[in-house]
């Protein structure tokens, strides 16, 4: 198993000095994990609010 | 406009976490949260209420550190790092390290994706022919997990392969 404490696939994102573009791979991330037969959850730390679009 | 799926995950995660916004947006579901201490009691709230689905957790790096000394840090088991082509190995190595000391499988994304795609991720709209440039194992992995919810079938992959293939 590929660590942590459980089956659940979680990701850490984050960047290094002034790269960007974190935010977006993650969010393209949590694209990879879903699909019709579930949904992945993106948690933003520290970022600006998200609006419902 | 969303998934049926995240529109499941957003309601199970809004009765789960009052107070919390969730939206659901394409096919993902998104909260964002502050990085001081009461924001940072979220993530681990968030990813236990998600159950087996897939949690992806940006962290902004000037939060970065509260987080890796949060209880929720033990449930990371990849991480992806943003840097630049030329990343500052003073400043890139010690952190990169300290990720893997805590057992994560990192992957590092020298570039970013060209804007359209970034855009198309941030509303939860990127397909999956379009994940090109971000770390393939990364990718595989929480695809095949997305199959192994709905199936309930087999485990993670081991970070080892990753490193193997010089990916960290």
């Amino acid at each position: 198993m590929i660590g942590g404490t459980g089956d659940q696939p979680v990701v850490l994102a984050t960047s290094l000095g002034d790269a960007e573009g974190a935010q977006a791979a993650a969010a393209a991330l949590a694209c990879a994990g879903s699909g019709p037969g579930g949904a992945a959850l993106l948690v933003d730390i520290g970022g600006p609010p998200h609006a419902r679009p | 406009m969303a998934s049926v799926a995240a529109g499941r995950l957003e309601e199970r995660l809004s009765a789960a976490l009052p107070g919390v916004e969730v939206a659901a947006r394409g096919r993902i579901c998104v909260i964002a949260t502050r990085g001081d201490g009461e924001g940072l009691s979220t993530p681990g709230r968030a990813i236990e209420a998600a159950g087996c689905s897939p949690v992806v957790v940006h962290a902004d790096p000037s939060d970065l550190a509260r987080l890796l000394e949060d209880p929720v840090a033990s449930r990371f088991a990849a991480a992806l790092v943003r840097c630049g082509p030329g990343i500052d190995r003073a400043l890139g190595a010690p952190a990169i390290l300290d990720l893997l000391a805590r057992g994560l499988a990192v992957s590092l994304l020298e570039r970013r994706l060209d804007w359209v795609r970034e855009r198309k991720a941030l509303f939860g709209a990127l397909d999956a022919w379009e994940l090109e440039g971000l770390p393939p194992a990364l990718v595989s992995w929480l695809a095949m997990s997305r199959v192994e919810v709905r199936g309930r079938a087999a485990r993670a992959r081991p970070a080892g392969d990753w490193r193997r293939r010089g990916e960290a």
